[in-house]
C-alpha cells in the first residue's frame, strides 16, 4: 500500500501540534498558581474567574494534545486548539498592545511575552485549520485516517 | 452535528480535567480566590534581562544589618513587594505583601501599617522597581518613615536572615495560596 505524502505531511503536523499542546500543559501542571497568576497578568479575565479559567485551559490543552497525537476527534480536536490559539494570540495581542510588561505563560517558564510569540501561536493556528480542514492525514500505510475516525 | 457534540465533549472533558489536575499539582491555584494581576507593576518582568532601571525614588534605605536586628526585635513592618508566587515560597516573617499596583484589600493593610513607626520595603533586586513603586504608594497613603531594604530578598536569604514561607496572613482579598500557614524556611533555603 502507497502512502500519499499529503497525507503523512498532515500526520506530521497533527502529531507536532498536539504534542507541543500536551508538553505546554505539562510544564503547567506542577505550578498551576503561578499559571493563574501569569493568566491573570493578561488582565482579561476577572480576577474571580482567574484560576477555574486558568485549569481549565490546561485541562483542554492537555485533552485535545492528547487526542490530536493518538489521532482520536482528529477534526474537533483541532477545531478546539484553533479556537485556543484565536484566544492566547487575542489575548497576546491585546497586552503586547497595551504596553503590559508580562511572561507569556505558554511553556511554564519564564519566556516573556513577545510579538514572536504571537507569530508561534500564528503558526500552530494554521497548522490546526489545516488539520481541521484536511483531516489529520496517516503515517502508516495500514493504519486508518484519523480524521474518519472523528 | 457529530463535529459540534465532539467539540463540546473535549471543551468539557478538558475542563473537568484541568480542575482534576489543578487538584493533583503541587501547587494548586485555590479555584475559589480572586487572583489579581500584578502585570502594570512589572512584577511580572522581575529579573528580566530587558527590563530597564526605573528613576530613582529618594527613598532613604535601611542597612541589612540593622534591618535583621529590627526584624528579631519586631520593632519595623515589613512589606514584600515582589509576586505572590514569590512571596508564597519565602519572605521576612510577618512581612506584608503589596505590590506597587495595590490591591482591594489594601485600606486594611495600611491601617496595620500605620502601627508601625517604621516600614521597611523590599524586592528581589535587579532593577525590577518594585519596592519603589510600593514605597511610593506608602508615601503617598501618608506613611511617614518608609524605607527601603538596602540589599535584595535574595541578599537577606545569602546571610540567613529570618524567613518563612506561605500565605499572606494579613491580605485578605489576595491570590490563591494565601490562607496557607506561614512555616519556617530552613529546609527551603537554597
Amino acid at each position: 500500500m502507497k502512502l500519499d505524502p499529503k497525507s503523512v505531511a498532515l500526520a506530521v503536523v497533527r502529531v507536532a501540534l498536539g504534542a507541543t499542546f500536551a508538553y505546554a500543559a505539562a510544564t503547567k501542571l506542577p505550578d498551576m498558581q503561578q499559571f493563574a497568576e501569569e493568566t491573570a497578568n493578561y488582565r482579561v479575565v476577572p480576577a474571580q474567574l482567574v484560576p477555574l479559567f486558568s485549569s481549565v485551559v490546561v485541562g483542554i490543552e492537555i485533552l485535545a494534545g492528547a487526542l490530536l497525537v493518538l489521532g482520536v476527534m482528529v477534526r474537533a480536536a483541532a477545531g478546539v486548539t484553533g479556537g485556543l490559539l484565536v484566544v492566547f494570540i487575542a489575548a497576546l495581542t491585546q497586552a503586547l498592545s497595551r504596553g503590559i510588561d508580562l511572561r507569556c505563560g505558554c511553556f511554564g517558564g519564564a519566556e516573556m511575552a513577545s510579538w514572536g510569540t504571537v507569530g508561534r501561536d500564528a503558526v500552530m493556528l494554521v497548522a490546526a485549520i489545516l488539520v481541521f480542514r484536511f483531516g489529520g492525514g496517516r503515517v502508516l500505510p495500514w493504519s486508518s485516517e484519523p480524521s474518519s475516525a472523528g | 452535528m457529530k463535529l459540534l457534540i465532539q467539540l463540546a465533549a473535549i471543551v468539557l472533558g478538558g475542563g473537568a480535567l484541568g480542575v482534576l489536575a489543578n487538584g493533583l499539582s503541587a501547587r494548586p491555584a485555590h479555584l475559589v480566590k480572586a487572583v489579581y494581576p500584578t502585570s502594570d507593576s512589572g512584577t511580572a518582568v522581575c529579573g528580566a534581562a530587558h527590563f530597564e532601571l526605573p528613576e530613582v525614588h529618594g527613598h532613604p534605605k535601611m542597612p541589612q544589618k540593622q534591618a535583621l536586628a529590627a526584624c528579631e526585635d519586631c520593632t519595623v513592618a515589613f512589606v514584600d513587594a515582589r509576586g505572590a508566587a514569590d512571596f508564597a515560597r519565602g519572605h521576612i516573617p510577618g512581612a506584608i505583601h503589596l505590590v506597587p499596583s495595590g490591591h482591594p484589600g489594601e485600606a486594611s493593610v495600611l491601617q496595620r501599617l500605620r502601627g508601625f513607626k517604621t516600614v521597611v520595603i523590599y524586592d528581589s533586586g535587579g532593577g525590577c522597581g518594585l519596592a519603589e513603586g510600593v514605597a511610593d504608594r506608602l508615601s503617598a497613603a501618608g506613611l511617614s518613615d518608609v524605607r527601603l531594604l538596602d540589599g535584595s530578598w535574595t541578599d537577606w536569604m545569602a546571610v540567613d536572615g529570618p524567613a518563612q514561607s506561605g500565605a499572606c496572613q494579613s491580605c485578605p482579598l489576595e491570590g490563591p495560596g494565601h490562607d496557607e500557614q506561614a512555616k519556617p524556611m530552613s529546609e527551603a533555603r537554597p
